[in-house]
Order: structure tokens, then sequence, then C-alpha cells
């Protein structure tokens, strides 16, 4: 009787632990913020190997689509849409040449204008530098500034096209602040599986896509509770799926007794106020990135009708007065706090 | 010698010990310690069980960290929204205190309640 | 109780410290793991004696042993003690609560556990308590709940071993008392 049961006890013990697989993990500063990659691997050297590659590429997503970074291919483009421009005048000259990779973001960029009917849009650009969210300023700019600012945003005078863009207006520009760091996760993603790697989290400031599981289980993520400091909304089960979010909480200032966040309507060229937060589950972080930028302008009705009629998209809406609601497809997969 | 009941005895004993042989329970044998990480450079760790006041070299300029107590807080900092400072005392594994500007991220260690794996914000 | 009753516990206790006492003399490498002689004697008095009296022994033996080594009242002390106390009250429990054959210690007890079985509980559980009065009064760290496999393996072990001791250190003590009642 003893002699069988003890062996194998003692082995389903062993295997209940883990089958061996580590968790690595590593943290940085990209993309003006903190980005964190996880992975779950045996081999330690190809895990901190695998890590360094793919924040290493994000590093290179930065360098190619920060307007902040005067060499980067975005400045570029905004730079040049400054000099090279028919202002009156949609065909012949005008057109800049774009990088292949710029150009399939450029294109999803559109596609997410498109379904958010404007909501979002890269153009966005001139509004952006009037609109100082560096950390220093708490200035609201003039009225006035804002309003001329606004004739310069239109994706619609935007035009894409494979290796090339044009803009209608001199002084349109583009800034990707709403869907890089997506495309740096999605780009993450794709270096770690190319280095063999099954399972792994890469974070970029709560931009995030889950490869695989976690020792078995999905990957337990949280939404950060938009008015409640440390603490959480709700914990969502992922696997190879993106979630973003995008709150009014991170960077803003206050003036007047007034919260000035950063996620800028296109239309109205002041902060969106019909969410405090959103937040979308998709198959890519490129993807959700930019939905969650545009659902968070088009506020909480709108955007939830546009969540529940895409195809595997899902998310959470925290209104302005703090109400949430959950789309129909999320609600196995999600431990709603409150 | 032996009766049956005292060989089933031994083995339950003997394989609860090879449980929590492999199994800790009391797995927070941590000491109490946080990272600090401040841009590129690599990620310094500190016990928590020492009070101490120091201050380092951020992007922006000085950031002095204090320890009291095992908590550890940003009491002054070069930055200009000061979030950091207003996040206050952080002790449980996983909370952080983050100052962009100043590229600095202080992190408590240790496995903690490990609820999430990662939060998005 | 006759006086022939209070010089047998007494010369129990006596044997029990002593053998507290030199076990404490040896050079221990693993501190836990401790044979606990005088484990027998709380047993073979369990035995003969019953529930009661051998918990007074094994208070009295610690006591004793404490006093002659200078260690009353110390952490040691406590340590010892506490054990002491927790496994003779087990040990007792078990067997009181169990089916006795009086003519034959070395029958079975409750659930069906030989004397053996009894001192490996004793053994196990007296290491327990020692770990837990250690973590609530002495190291307030959770790292000492570590050496928990290692205590129970150990109690087993030594609990085996003392039982095995105890079994006949129990028939002959047996033999003497009843041959002194007759008489």
């Amino acid at each position: 009787m003893g002699k069988i049961r003890a062996p194998i006890f003692i082995l389903t013990v062993f295997l209940i632990s883990g089958c061996g697989k580590k968790e690595y993990s590593k943290v940085g500063f990209l993309m003006d913020t903190v980005v964190e990659v996880k992975v779950c691997h045996k081999n330690k050297t190809e895990a901190e190997k695998a890590i360094d590659a793919s924040m290493e590429e994000m590093r290179r997503v930065e360098e190619k689509m920060s307007r902040f970074l005067p060499e980067s291919e975005v400045s570029k483009i905004n730079k040049e849409a400054l000099i090279n421009n028919p202002e009156h005048s949609l065909s012949g000259d005008g057109w800049i040449t774009v990088s292949d990779e710029l150009s399939s973001v450029l294109g999803e960029a559109v596609y997410i204008s498109d379904l958010t009917k404007g909501s979002f849009d890269i153009t966005i650009y001139p509004l952006c530098r009037t609109w100082k969210f560096d950390g220093e300023t708490v200035k609201v700019p003039d009225r006035r500034e804002i309003v001329e600012k606004l004739k310069l945003v239109n994706y619609k005078n935007m035009i894409v096209e494979n290796g090339r863009v044009k803009f209608a207006k001199r002084s349109m520009g583009i800034d990707l602040g709403g869907i890089a760091k997506g495309y740096a996760v999605d780009a993450a993603i794709r270096v770690l599986k190319e280095k063999n790697i099954k399972s792994a989290m890469v974070n970029a400031g709560g931009d995030i896509y889950v490869l695989g599981r976690k020792r078995g289980k999905p990957w337990r993520i949280g939404i950060r509770h938009p008015r409640k400091e440390g603490e959480i909304l709700g914990i969502v089960e992922l696997e190879d799926k993106a979630i973003v979010t995008s709150g009014d909480y991170e960077r803003f200032f206050f003036s007047e007794g007034k919260r000035y966040h950063h996620i800028l309507n296109p239309k109205t060229g002041y902060p969106a106020d019909g969410c405090q937060s959103v937040t979308i589950v998709a198959e890519k972080a490129t993807f959700a990135d930019g939905l969650a930028t545009g659902v968070f302008v088009l506020g909480p009705e709108e955007g939830m009708n546009l969540i529940e009629n895409l195809k595997e998209v899902e998310g959470v809406i925290v209104n302005k007065e703090g109400e949430v609601s959950i789309s129909s497809g999320l609600g196995s997969k999600i431990d709603y706090v409150k | 010698m032996l009766s049956r009941s005292d060989k089933i005895l031994i083995f339950c004993l003997l394989s609860l010990a090879c449980f929590l042989f492999m199994k800790p329970f009391f797995a927070s044998v941590e000491v109490a310690q946080a990272s600090i990480k401040v841009g590129n450079g690599p990620v310094e760790t500190i016990s928590l069980t020492m009070d101490r006041k120091f201050s380092i070299e951020g992007d922006k300029g000085k950031v002095v960290i204090e320890v009291k107590d095992g908590r550890v807080r940003v009491v002054e900092s070069s930055c200009f929204q000061k979030i950091c400072v207003n996040t206050g005392w952080i002790n449980k594994p996983g909370q952080n205190i983050v100052c962009l500007p100043n590229k600095v991220l202080v992190t408590i260690e240790g496995k903690g309640s490990s609820k999430i794996d990662g939060m998005s914000y | 109780m006759n006086n022939k009753r209070i010089l047998y516990i007494s010369v129990l206790v006596a044997l029990a410290s002593v053998l507290q006492i030199t076990e404490s003399l040896f050079p221990h490498p693993l501190p836990w793991l401790r044979l606990g002689l005088a484990n027998m004697i709380t047993l073979t008095s369990l035995v003969i004696f019953g529930f009661g009296i051998a918990v007074q022994i094994a208070v009295l033996r610690t006591i004793l042993s404490s006093f002659l080594l200078g260690t009353f009242l110390s952490p040691g002390f406590f340590l010892s003690f506490s054990g002491a106390l927790v496994s003779a009250l087990v040990m007792g429990g078990i067997y009181s609560l169990g089916s006795i054959e009086k003519s034959n210690p070395s029958s079975h007890y409750l659930f069906g556990l030989s004397i053996i079985g009894v001192s490996i509980l004793g053994a196990v559980s007296h290491n327990l308590t020692q770990l837990f009065v250690a973590y609530l009064f002495l190291i307030r760290h959770k790292g000492v709940f570590l050496t928990l496999p290692f205590l129970i393996l150990a109690g087993v072990v030594t609990g085996y071993v003392v039982g095995y001791g105890a079994n006949y250190l129990s028939k002959e003590v047996r033999k003497i008392v009843v041959e002194d009642g007759k008489k």
C-alpha cells in the first residue's frame, strides 16, 4: 500500500510547483513613462536577452514616432509639412515620403478616426503644441489661439497612401501620442515572440499586452481606479490580448480649480470631459490605444455603443460621474471590485 | 511493533513535511526591501529596516528619499509637479513612487499578495 | 496517594531530569533535533500511573532540570517547559481517550495507534509548540516557520526511538510496581 503512494505524492507536489519556469522582469524609462517587461521562461539568459531586445525595440519605435525628438520621422514629417505644402490644392506636390512602418500606423490611425467619427485624430498636433502638458505649465491657452489651431485639425485633410502622406493645409502636423505607445507594445511583443518567448507581459505606462498564460493561468491585469489612488476598479483575466486605458489622471494640471488633462477633443480644442477613464481590450495594442483615446473623447454612451458594435473588442468606461459600464463580452472575464 | 495506524500516521506526517518543504507557506520571509531605478542605470536595492534619509541625482536634479519604520517616501524633489512627493509613504510589495521628470522609480520588493500581474492606467 | 507512589514518582522525576540534563550536555549540531529521552519517562508514567501524574512528572522534571542547570526562567526554560507540557497533554489526551488493555502497555490506543504512534505525536507536538513559543516570544520573524518540515521529520524519528524505548521501559517498570504491590 504505502510503497507506491508516497513517490507519486511527492512527484505530484513537485509538478504543481510550476514546471521550472521562472519570472524575469525589467523596468525602464521610455516614451516619457515607466515601461516594464515581464517574461516567464525556463532559461534565464534567453529570457534576459529577449527582454533587452524588446526594450531596445521600444526605444527604436520611440525614436521614430515621438514628436518631441527632433530626429524622429514624425518630427521630420511635421517640419516638412510646414514648408512643403500647397495651401489650396490637394493635388500635385505636397507629398511627403514615409516609411512603410509609419504608413501602416497612419493607416490604422485613420481607420480609428473613421470608427470614432473623428474623436480620435492624429492631426491634433497644432493643438498639442498650444496646450503644453510638459509637467511645468499651468496656463490655459488663449481661446482665440485654440480656435485658430482647431482649423488645422481634421484627419480628413490628411491623405495617406502607401509610402507617402499629404496635408491639405500648411502648418498641419501629426502627433502619435494616442497610438504610438500601443504600437511600441505590439513591436515589443513581436520581438519577444521572435526570441521564442511564449509567456510575457509588456506594460508601457499602462498600455499592456499579455502573451500566452502565466504559469498555466491567464494574466491578471488590474484597472486603476480613476479617482482613488492605489485602488483597483477591477481585475481582468486575459491571455494573448491587449488592454489599454486612457484616463484623465495621467497628465494634467489644475487652473482656477478646474482640471485640464491631456486628452483633447479634436473638435472643441479642449480636454474631453465625458469620461474619467476608458479601458479597451482588443487583439492589438496599437488599435486598443487609439480606440481608448477615441472612445474617451466620444463619450460614455456613443463610446460604449461603438465598443459593443466592434467584434473582438471589449471595454470598461467610467463616465465623468464615476459610474462604471462594462461591455457585454467582458462580464465573465472581469473581477469587478465595486 | 508498529500498528497500521502508526504507519498511516508516519506516512501522513512525512508527506506533510515533504509538502511544506516544497511550498513554504510563510514565503514572506523576505526582508522588507525597496528597489530604486534612476534613468537607465542599474536597479539598486535598499533595505527598509534602517531609518535614514538620502538624496539621489535625477534628470532634473536632486530627489530626497526617506526610509522610516519599514516605509519609504520621496521627501523633496526637483521636479515641478511634485507628484512623487504627494504620493506619500509606501510599504506594500508592488507599490511604487514615480518621478517621471527625474526618471526615478521606487518600488517595494516582494511577492506580497500579488493579486494582479500588472496595472492598466 | 500512598508513600510508595510518591517514592516511585520522585524516582521517575529524578530519572527524567537526569536524562534531560545529560542530553543537553551532549553537543547538538542541530538544535531542533533533540532526542527527548526524558519523554520516555513521561510515556512510561502515562501508561502506569495515568494522565494527571504523567503531566505532573513532565512539568516537575523540566523545572528540576532547569534548577540544576541554572536556566530557570530563561528563554530556554520556557521553550522546554511549554514543549514538555503540551506534548505530555497531547500524549495523555490520546492515551486517555483511547481504549486500554491495562495488562499490556503495548496495546493500541486511540485510532489504533500504538505507544510509538503516541510518542511520535508527542514529539511532533513538542517541536511545534517550541516553534510557536519561539516565534511569539523570541524571534518575531516568519522565517522560523521554514523549519517546519525539519521539525516534523525530527519529531517522527525521535518519537519512534523514544516510543520504542518507552515500550520496553514501561514493561519493566510495570513489573517492578506490580511486584512491589504484591508485597
